[in-house]
């Protein structure tokens, strides 16, 4: 049983340096260059032997936090410079608490390593990698910020920790659109708040992720460029519009509308205006019990063009979720950059 | 210039005064000097020259939204005077290329070019009176107005009554002139006061072009210094000095602390003196410091106050200019008042950093001298009803053009309230403005939160036969249109017997009553249905928070009642109310608990709730609990125009708690004897229930669900119904609605009515923040263990103590057993001892903990001493709006048992969330790889005590006798005299401590000085005292009396 969880406390492992090709390292091994911020405690600790968890190499390094805003800060050495994701194997369960990632103070990805049991992150579906990082040559630092506990303790606890090379992701298959309008297609009233952007006064920015402006939504970090255009130049309509252009390292720029008030068992009319280049998606965040399969165009992915365009489909929610209401979201894909205008959902009234 | 630090030290009589002077630069002040007459006509020339006016350009201020193309686009200067009395001048110039006047007489500044002006109390100024008289402009605590450019069309902006303003323009730009009416603000400021000030500067230009520049504001804490602005009278300096407790006992020090903006060279602080109210000289300190023209100096130290009787004194700084003494009057005066008890208080003096030396601790000082018990009638809720719309006659004086928003409906109820005492229809034309305009905001897409005394209150207005038949006719469509915005921005998804699903379930209910012919009727009848059965078969809720229990309770009742009246006379009903009804401590406060603000946040709801409950049953119990809860709240509050308290809650509670009281029911003091207090239990839903609803009503937001079962709710401990007399409540309720298990917390702790212990709320969900046990798991992988289960073995309760102990089985979901012991008793001093048996033991650290506010500057290796000086709430604990109950000034000493594989720490979360009331956490701490067989302890005393500057005064009388995991023995002597013995004993066996010997399981023993005592033996078959044998026998029985 001690053996079990006995601690070895060594710091035995030079600095680590990795070259283009992934490649995993031990957490353990980096705890000679940790630093530690706002006080906690570092200890490398054994895998125990009643199988409640395996770590690679037989040990995991943890950081325990002296509160909210604790620290652990990991030193890498880059071969090459260039765009990397960071992923990290870690254990989840009732002692691991809440935390985010930063480099040079800028976040680049939340994680809540609590569960109800331990677990490896290896037996979990989701991996914890980072958003994409650029990184020069020589040495690196990532910082391990505790942003709380999960009622019994707020923990970290790495095992092993890999840098991957990026590569972007594959654009989306390409839907097809309709053709406005549709003969004998009735409408009811419309359902989208604020859909042309006009409602926006002077003073409205979108400044942080999930910050709400007039039900709109951002679920991205913001750009630099202001997302409201308020030039009626660069409108379709009105004085307003909205441009989404995602920064060189994030997969996309998303902006929501949730509360939308579709129901299962009825058929909805969305139309969008877009002007620009890239790849854009709408797609509904339904309610849990939702499955793709029994909903029509969940997700629909289309190119934009110089021109405005409009892009019209037909979106049934799950019937099997019971959905009452859901959440609306447009996407700029990786590179892009998307104006929207002018956009609408109503349901169509006909059999 | 760096600063300048001296240090003076002084001499007076017998005694040593200490002064501090330290010089800086001035950052961010300005000066608003003394002027004649000055005609408002936007021409400048009278204003003389000023050599730093408060610029508003790129450089100085940040821009929303970018961009400003020059200085030439959009900038400023501004320049500031007052007349020494009542009006405070602003002379402006603004460049600007492009002119764009106000829309209309009714146009907002931020939609043309304006300079808006917002000015605030600040510092000392905050807390004077003459910053808070009765207001004329809808202004709230930080006056804000905007002098926009204009044409004869529109002609300027009017704000108050007796301000006003005028525009010219000049090449590039125009002026701005204006008078402002301190009086019509609220304010009354002297020569010396400081207030802080900031402006925006929006620039509209031809070609739509928007954005403005923003000084003295905060953007993302960046450039968030606010300006000050320090009104100047004819001396050649300015400055203010404030006492740094408003009341000291008779023979403490005086603290003060200023500063001083000289304004020329030449000068000296010569000294610092306390006189009577007509300004004679009283004790003096002399200083010698140097006050460099065009700089601050700040000075703090403390004047000797022996010698002085109880009274009123005044502060003074004495300068003089090139050696020669200006008049003391010329300098801003502060008064401050010795205390009448005496050794009630101790100014501190050891600027140590968790001394906070702030005044407002020794407002209330805890004696029951000067207390008197508030009797409270139904009048005077209604007089702080009416006290709140006089305060915001803005808003009610405007009747029928009253507009709140969507909020109307909150200020709706106190002004209804008032038209039904008074009949005066000014009040009923302000109810019926409010509803309307609400009921306006619907159409536009607001969503009313749907409460359901929403639908009480428009079916009183529509029996009302003073409300005009027109009225009538929109108010009928007002609980229709509030269904029917509501149900078509959302439909409901949860279920359960908690907030949202109770509010969504009660307004579909009434509203398949209201339109029985609506397509959806079928399904608001299914839903209500479902959420009544949530818990109207229990007679109680899910949650676990004394905010939303408060604010849900009246709703329960409001549904209960539409279905039937006579569900309000339902016994289960009353139990189930009755056990918050217990919750109220004597002294009249609400401690907090689960999501909530952390001290009598919702007491105002309780008033209402318990009126109302006393109407109902005829039982006085819930009366005499309301008056005490008000007695409390009112005497107690900082600031009633604070965050939460006249918009939505005190007015408005008030007011209906006006409506339900039935002053008729005699007040009866509830039994204050300690208890367990219970409810039903909840359960977390499994994953079968959620198929199961889900399948079939297509509900996905399911969290807890009641059983039949009986559960332990809180242990309230009690020691009668004396306001002053200890109290204290352990949460026992583990995991539950709006609420992360904190058991077995002691979640609050009074003595004297003064707040010793309290708890945190919201997102301090966590062990860490609260009164219990702490384990930290130094392998991170520790196992889990089933969900916690909470039982209280044993309650004993005598005449002079009760005993209680708690078990937690899988603590926090450890494989840990945590053993709470308590010995709680009438003098004050409580003993918390606890055990912790680790099922499967692994390597960790473990704490037992206790949050505090502030430590006195003397502690010991295994003590320290503590006080709250008061309890802050916020929204959400995050700051969103504060308010602050003021403490009775009493202390804590917190002593543990010493141990040698033990350490010590205090740690300071202030960084990690400045809004949190007791950011301290104090612990003793303990480390490694528990035994499996032998549990780990942890042993307090917590002694309530006056305070002094010598703690260890208490410390040094405290003895441990005996402290192990199978018995502790704890004596300390008492302020009395009297040597007050606690023990807890599990060996079964005799133990001797002191002159003590008995096998009582728990005992309270106090022996007086000369002779005599009284004991109280828990489950003992012998007992003696100096050998004098108190109780033998061979049955196991109590001992309660004296000897």
């Amino acid at each position: 049983m001690t053996r079990a969880f006995s601690l070895l406390l060594a710091f035995c492992c030079s600095a680590m340096c990795w070259a283009a090709a992934p490649r995993e390292i031990e957490a353990e091994a980096q705890a000679s260059s940790a630093t530690i911020y706002r006080g906690g405690d570092l200890l490398i600790v054994r895998e125990p032997d009643d199988g409640r968890i395996a770590f690679s190499g037989d040990a995991a390094l943890c950081f325990v936090p002296r509160g909210k805003g604790s620290a652990l800060e990991l030193s890498f050495d880059i071969e090459e410079a260039g765009i990397y994701r960071f992923r990290f194997y870690a254990a989840h369960g009732p002692s691991c608490g809440i935390y985010r990632v930063e480099q040079d103070e800028v976040v680049k990805g939340w994680y809540n390593l609590g569960g109800p049991q331990v677990m490896h992150s290896r037996q979990l579906p989701h991996s914890l990698t980072t958003k994409r990082l650029r990184l020069k040559a020589g040495e690196n630092r990532l910082r391990f910020v505790s942003e709380g506990t999960n009622h019994r303790g707020g923990n970290l606890v790495l095992d092993s920790l890999l840098l991957i090379p990026d590569a972007l992701p594959a654009p989306p298959p390409i839907d097809e659109w309709e053709v406005l309008p549709v003969a004998g297609e009735e409408l009811g009233p419309e359902l989208l708040h604020n859909g042309d952007f006009e409602l926006f006064v002077p003073t409205d920015r979108f400044r942080e992720p999930h910050q709400v402006l007039h039900r709109w939504c951002l679920n991205s970090v913001p750009s630099p460029d202001p997302l409201i255009v308020r030039e009626a130049s660069a409108a379709r309509s009105g004085e307003q519009a909205i441009r989404l252009a995602p920064d060189a390292l994030e997969d996309n720029t998303i902006l929501y509308q949730a509360g939308v008030p579709v129901q299962s068992g009825s058929r909805y009319r969305v139309t969008l205006h877009v002007r620009g280049t890239g790849i854009f998606c709408a797609m509904w965040y339904q309610s849990k019990g939702a499955v793709a399969a029994d909903s029509l165009h969940p997700s629909v992915c289309f190119p934009a063009g110089e021109e405005w365009q409009a892009y019209s489909y037909v979106f049934a929610p799950s019937v099997g979720g019971k959905v009452t209401q859901a959440a609306f979201a447009l996407i700029a894909d990786h590179g892009s950059e998307i104006w929207f205008d002018d956009l609408s959902i109503r349901q169509i009234l006909n059999p | 210039m760096k600063p300048r630090l001296l240090v003076f030290l002084m001499i007076l009589g017998s005694l040593r005064a200490e002064v501090q002077v330290q010089t800086v630069e001035r950052v961010n002040r300005f000066f608003a000097p003394l002027t004649e007459e000055i005609v408002i006509d936007g021409d400048l020339a009278e204003w003389p020259a000023d050599k730093s006016p408060i610029v508003i350009d790129t450089a100085s201020a940040y821009q929303n939204p970018p961009a400003v193309s020059s200085a030439a686009d959009s900038s400023g200067e501004v320049r500031m005077a007052w007349d020494g009395s009542e009006r405070l001048y602003l002379a402006a110039i603004v460049r600007d290329q492009d002119l764009v006047p106000l829309k209309g007489p009714d146009g907002k500044p931020w939609e043309c070019d304006s300079l808006m002006l917002s000015l605030a109390p600040y510092g000392p100024s905050a807390d004077n009176p003459r910053f808070h008289a009765i207001k004329t402009a809808e202004t709230a605590r930080e006056p804000f107005f905007g002098f926009s450019w204009y044409t004869d069309a529109t002609g300027p902006r009017t704000w108050t009554p007796n301000s006003t303003y005028a525009c010219r323009p000049i090449d590039g730009g125009f002026t701005i002139e204006a008078s402002i009416s301190l009086p019509d603000i609220g304010f009354a400021p002297r020569a010396g006061d400081r207030i802080k000030i900031a402006f925006i500067l929006p620039d509209h230009d031809g070609d739509g072009s928007f954005t403005q520049l923003i000084r003295g504001m905060s953007r993302d804490g960046a450039k968030a210094h606010w300006l000050d602005l320090r009104f100047l009278g004819s001396a050649p300096y300015a400055g203010e000095i404030v006492p740094t407790h408003q009341m000291v006992a008779s023979g403490s020090p005086v603290g003060f602390s200023g500063q001083i903006d000289a304004m020329a060279d030449g000068l000296r602080l010569t000294g610092v003196t306390l006189g009577d109210a007509a300004g004679k000289e009283l004790v003096s300190a002399a200083v010698a410091a140097e006050l460099p023209g065009g700089q601050t100096t700040l000075f703090t130290g403390s004047l000797p106050g022996a010698g002085l009787a109880p009274g009123r004194y005044q502060l003074m700084a004495q300068v003089a200019l090139n050696g020669q003494p200006l008049p003391a009057a010329t300098f801003e005066e502060v008064e401050i008042i010795l205390s009448e008890e005496e050794g009630a208080a101790q100014a501190g003096l050891l600027p140590d950093r968790y001394i906070v030396p702030d005044p407002t601790r020794f407002a209330f000082p805890s004696t029951r001298r000067g207390y008197q018990p508030r009797v409270v009638t139904r009048d005077d809720y209604l007089a702080l009803t009416l006290q709140v719309t006089d305060h915001l006659s803005s808003l009610y004086g405007k009747g029928r053009e009253a507009d709140a928003g969507q909020h109307g409906i909150y200020y709706a109820v106190p002004s209804y309230m008032l038209f039904k005492e008074s009949g005066e229809a000014r009040y009923l034309e302000a109810t019926l403005g409010l509803m309307k305009k609400t009921h306006e905001t619907h159409e536009k897409g607001v969503v009313t939160p749907h409460w359901i005394f929403l639908h009480e209150f428009s079916r009183m207005l529509l029996e009302d036969p003073a409300v005009p038949a027109a009225d009538k006719e929109w108010l009928r469509d007002f609980m229709p249109r509030v269904i029917q915005r509501v149900w078509s921005e959302s439909r409901p998804k949860e279920w359960g017997a908690f907030n949202r699903a109770l509010l969504w379930g009660g307004m579909l209910d009434i509203a398949a009553t209201l339109q029985p012919e609506h397509p959806d009727v079928a399904q608001w009848r299914t839903y209500a249905e479902l959420e009544w059965n949530s818990w109207w078969p229990f007679r109680d809720h899910d949650e676990n928070s004394s905010d939303y229990n408060a604010a849900s309770m009246m709703d329960y009742l409001d549904w209960a009642a539409f279905r039937d009246p006579a569900n309000l006379e339902d016994p289960e009903l009353h139990r189930w109310v009755e056990r918050y009804m217990l919750q109220v401590t004597p002294s009249g406060a609400m401690p907090g608990y689960g999501d909530a603000g952390p001290w009598n946040e919702s007491s105002w709801q309780w008033i209402a709730l318990f009126e109302r409950m006393a109407t109902i049953t005829r039982d006085g119990r819930y009366k005499w609990v309301a008056h005490r809860l008000f007695d409390y709240a009112t005497r107690q509050i900082e600031d009633l125009y604070s965050y939460h308290m006249v918009q939505d809650r005190a007015a408005s509670m008030c007011a209906w708690a006006w409506y339900y009281a039935d002053d008729s029911i005699a007040e009866v003091p509830p039994d204050y004897r300690s208890q367990v207090t219970t409810r039903k239990k909840v359960e977390k839903v499994d994953e079968a229930f959620r198929q199961e609803m889900f399948q079939e009503h297509g509900i996905t937001g399911l969290f807890f669900r009641l059983r039949d079962e009986m559960q332990p709710d809180k242990l309230l401990l009690r020691a009668g119904g004396d306001p002053f007399a200890p109290a204290a409540m352990i949460e026992l309720c583990s995991d539950a609605g709006h609420h992360a298990s904190t058991v077995p917390n002691v979640n609050s702790f009074m003595h004297e009515r003064a707040a010793l212990l309290m708890d945190l709320g919201y997102y301090e969900q966590g062990p860490e923040y609260h009164n219990v046990i702490f384990i930290e798991d130094l392998t991170g992988i520790a196992p889990a263990s089933g969900e916690e289960a909470v039982s209280v073995v044993s309650l004993a309760v005598g005449r002079m103590a009760t005993y209680a102990a708690i078990t937690v089985e899988n603590y926090k979901r450890w494989p840990v057993t945590n053993d709470r012991r308590v010995l709680f008793t009438s003098e004050g001093p409580m003993l918390v001892k606890d055990l912790l048996h680790f099922q499967q033991p692994f390597v960790c650290r473990v704490r037992q903990q206790w949050q505090t506010r502030n430590i006195s500057p003397k502690a010991g290796s295994n003590w320290v001493n503590v006080n709250i000086p008061w309890m802050l709430n916020s929204g959400l604990g995050l700051g969103r709006g504060v308010n602050r109950w003021l403490n009775p000034n009493w202390d804590l000493l917190i002593y543990y048992t010493p141990r040698a594989d033990r350490d010590y720490e205090v740690f300071d979360r202030s960084l990690e969330n400045i809004w949190q009331s007791v950011p301290l956490r104090i612990s003793q701490r303990w480390r490694g790889l528990p035994a499996g067989d032998r549990p780990l302890h942890f042993t307090s005393l917590l002694w309530p005590h006056k305070p002094v500057f010598e703690a260890e005064t208490y410390a040094e009388r405290v003895q441990v006798h005996v402290d192990t995991p199978f018995a502790t023995v704890i004596s300390m002597e008492l302020d009395s005299g009297e040597t007050l013995y606690l023990g807890i004993n599990d060996t079964g066996e005799r133990l001797t401590a002191g002159p003590i010997t008995t096998d009582a399981v728990a005992f309270r023993v106090s022996i007086a000085k000369e002779r005599g005592g009284y004991a109280w033996l828990k489950d003992a078959t012998f007992g003696a005292v100096n050998d004098n044998a108190l109780i033998e026998q061979d049955e196991r029985g109590d001992y309660d009396k004296g000897f």
